[in-house]
């Protein structure tokens, strides 16, 4: 094997590359990337960690078709410091692989492309069944979604079926929705083209590597759902995310459908006071205590092994007046991604869940659950 | 060293659990006594000064202790008994100074820094304090006193029973010099076969061996143990006692075999957990299950529940999830044990779930429900009221068990 390629052509594919790979995996080949140079002038990057594949074509100069695997951490290392301009590649024997570029030349030990896993190929789904359909959506709506939802994912691995972001759509309007079992997110968007039978899983590590490819690739792109995994098609970029095989659980239970008294205040207001109160707070549960009365809302934040932070805000209350513990990172975590200037703050009673929303209508929801103070 | 002088001690109760024994049953006083578990299987908790000239110890399989001293008195553990000896012993620590670091039922450490004005230098506070505890429990402890902390440890079992050692500032290192290396923390069998391949028998031999050659050989261990050769230790007394993990093990005299006598016996392991926890206000998250067959294969599963727990069902349903991944078949088990660790206090600030009406976790009524069966069994002990399904045989462990009965009330 044997080809010249752009550096930055090649480092810009290689960053997002050793995102995905598996450094610590058990397989080893799993850190590596895999690069296959075709006779028809383009080269294949890929790398998988089991759950999530990439591929990207790059346009090479091909002297002589072939493919090796090399550690993905070292090969960015080593093009990444490499000038600009074009760099030549090779294989050697015993899947060594050598890199120049003008004087400078390293050599690297790979391994046989035979070790490398096949990936998930839309085209050839499980066994005998028909090829994804894909459909053409807006990138930034779905970077959009995942940005203000990804938060709230679990990261307890007792609780499988919170490990990702549950994605609707019904060709219309597409919702992601995410829950940790203390808080949940819930945002919908307008997105024509997507129409899914049921709702999908996508965890958590999966939405990140889609904002990563969206990030790359603004504009148009192709998303299908297989039946076990999503595929992400943009530009020379291929993603595939294996879906949690789990049930999400029927999150529109929990969504409280009325309210007693509801609260309008400045977002940045009360997230600056929370923050506040977030340092004297106690570390683990970042308690604090909130008091709502006419026309104000107190902020209280009681650490025993430090002291006190006392803050009044003024806010419009609907309703009788409340008292409740809250974790302060769960309020400021909805807020942080709330565009209005105002928010709304819905409760029923101190032991049930608030409800946040932007002032205007957007379509955000985000429930937080109180503590028991 | 810290840099500045620390004044540090070390107090270990003598032979606790035999101790108490002898205090409250007088006709046992100048006899061998044993306590921990009768059966074949079972393992010496505590042994009176008097066994221990036999050669008898703790953690001894309780057939060997006998071997080497057979007419010796065996009792099955009183744990009532312990720990309110102990809760009186520490009461005692605490007049003492505000500094106690419990190590266990019957040891701690003190930090005296700064008492010398009110109790005078450490010697005379040491032996006020040991008066105290006599006066209280009528229970001897002993006590080493050093500006380091593990030095005051070593020192506590230098003169044992009833002792008293002071390590002055100055000379910690002449102290070691003669010491056993497995005396130290942290050397244990491998650690000290290895330091002895290469001459080490005292810690004054290892402190010979260069801080580089020992990271070499132990890595981050290595540097350690170089430190506490030349009595660096800056570790303080940390008040409180940080409980990791609340576990029963019983070792069986009868081999348990098949899935129905295991979850029987994880059942009753549970529910005393379940009582422990309860009784304490906490809740663990962790749960974890321990089982050795009788070619002494130990295996450990461990999961980690939605939200802590203190409730019998929760952690048994857990023990049962972990023993399916276990092969059962065709194996005889000699111990089994339920252990429940990340523990937190229950009463503390909790967040709720917002998910529990739709994903039921633990429920709060099978936590209310739990405070009352345990409060039963702390009252009328273990075998007043148990899940149908443990069995009434359920005392077969080693570690005995008392029989107050409701009729006693």
């Amino acid at each position: 094997m044997e080809f010249e390629i752009d550096q930055a052509r090649f480092l810009s594919a290689l960053s997002l590359a050793q995102t995905v790979a598996d450094k610590r995996a058990t397989m080893p080949v799993l850190a590596n990337v895999l690069l296959r140079a075709s006779a028809d002038g383009h080269v294949v990057c890929s790398t998988t960690d089991m759950m999530i594949s990439l591929t990207e074509q790059i346009p090479a100069d091909v002297r002589k078709p072939g493919s090796l695997t090399v550690g993905v951490k070292h090969l960015h290392g080593v093009i990444k410091t490499l000038p600009g301009g074009d760099l030549r590649f090779r294989g050697l024997d015993n899947h060594w692989a050598e890199i120049v570029a003008g004087k400078s030349q390293f050599k690297l030990m790979g391994m046989p492309e035979n070790d490398f896993p096949a990936l998930p190929d839309p085209e050839r789904g499980a066994k005998g069944q028909k090829p994804v359909s894909f459909a053409t959506i807006t990138g930034h709506v779905l970077t959009d979604l995942i940005q203000k939802t990804e938060f709230s994912v679990s990261t307890d691995e007792a609780r499988v079926n919170l490990n990702g972001v549950l994605l609707e759509s019904d060709g219309t309007t597409a919702t992601m929705v995410s829950t940790d079992g203390h808080r949940l997110t819930k945002y919908a968007r307008p997105l024509d083209g997507l129409r899914l039978d049921k709702g999908i899983i996508i965890p958590l590590k999966g939405m990140r590597e889609i904002r990563r490819v969206l990030d790359r690739v603004p504009g148009e792109v192709q998303l299908g759902i297989g039946d076990q995994c999503l595929f992400l098609r943009a530009g020379e970029l291929t993603l595939s995310v294996r879906l949690n095989n789990v049930t999400f659980p029927p999150y529109k239970q929990v969504i409280p459908a009325n309210h007693k008294r509801e609260v309008r205040v400045a977002r940045d207001e009360l997230l600056g006071a929370l923050r506040r109160a977030e340092v004297m707070a106690p570390e683990k549960t970042a308690t604090v205590r909130v008091r709502l009365s006419e026309g104000t809302l107190e902020l209280t934040a009681d650490n025993p092994d430090l002291g006190v932070a006392h803050q009044e805000i003024s806010v419009d209350l609907e309703g009788d007046g409340l008292e409740a513990g809250f974790n302060a990172r769960y309020l400021m975590a909805a807020l942080e991604v709330i565009d209005s200037e105002d928010v709304r703050l819905q409760f029923q009673n101190e032991l049930d869940p608030c409800v946040i929303k932007p002032g205007d209508e957007a379509e955000f929801l985000a429930v937080v659950m109180p503590m028991r103070i | 060293m810290a840099s500045a002088l620390r004044t540090i001690f070390h107090v270990d109760m003598d032979a606790f659990f035999a101790s108490v024994e002898l205090r409250d049953d007088p006709s046992l006083r100048g006899k061998p006594v044993l306590v921990g578990g009768e059966g074949r299987r079972g393992v010496v908790a505590a042994a009176s000064y008097e066994a221990r000239r036999f050669g008898c110890h703790s953690a001894q399989p309780m057939a060997v202790a006998l071997r080497r001293c057979p007419h010796a008195v065996v009792l099955p553990p009183r744990f009532d008994a312990y720990s309110e000896a102990s809760a009186q012993v520490f009461e005692v620590f605490d007049r003492f100074s505000p500094l106690v670091e419990g190590l266990s039922i019957d040891e701690a450490f003190l930090d005296m820094t700064g008492t010398e004005r009110l109790l005078g230098p450490p010697r005379t506070a040491a032996e006020a304090l040991r008066s105290a505890v006599r006066q209280r429990t009528q229970l001897t402890c002993s006590v080493g006193i050093s500006a380091v902390k593990f030095i005051a440890k070593l020192a506590s079992a230098i003169d044992k029973p009833d002792g008293l050692t002071e390590v002055l500032p100055g000379t910690e290192l002449e102290f070691l010099a003669t010491l056993p290396i497995g005396k130290l923390w942290g050397v244990g069998d491998k650690t000290e076969a290895r330091l002895r391949e290469h001459g080490v028998r005292t810690v004054g031999d290892l402190r010979r061996i260069s801080a580089d050659a020992l990271q070499r050989m132990f890595g981050e261990h290595g540097l350690h143990l170089h430190a506490l050769a030349h009595a660096r230790d800056d570790r303080e007394v940390i008040p409180g006692r940080e409980r990791k993990q609340v576990s029963h093990e019983d070792t069986y005299a009868v081999d348990v075999v098949g899935e129905e006598a295991l979850r029987r016996k994880l059942l009753s392991q549970a529910t005393r957990v379940a009582d422990r926890l309860t009784a304490k206000g906490i809740g663990g998250r962790k749960v974890q299950l321990k089982i050795r067959d009788i070619d002494f294969r130990t295996e450990t599963r461990q999961c980690t529940l939605p939200e802590p727990t203190s409730e019998a069902r929760v952690i048994y349903d857990a023990v049962c999830r972990l023993l399916q991944e276990l092969e059962l078949a065709g194996r005889r088990f000699r111990l089994t044990g339920v252990g429940v660790g990340q523990l937190q206090d229950v009463r503390a600030p909790r967040q709720l779930d917002l998910l529990a009406a739709v994903e039921p976790p633990a429920e709060a009524r099978g936590q209310r429900l739990q405070g009352v069966l345990s409060e039963v069994r702390r009252k009328f002990g273990h075998q007043a009221l148990y899940p149908a399904e443990a069995g009434s045989n359920e005392r077969e462990g080693s570690a005995g068990g008392f029989t107050t009965t409701l009729e006693e009330d």
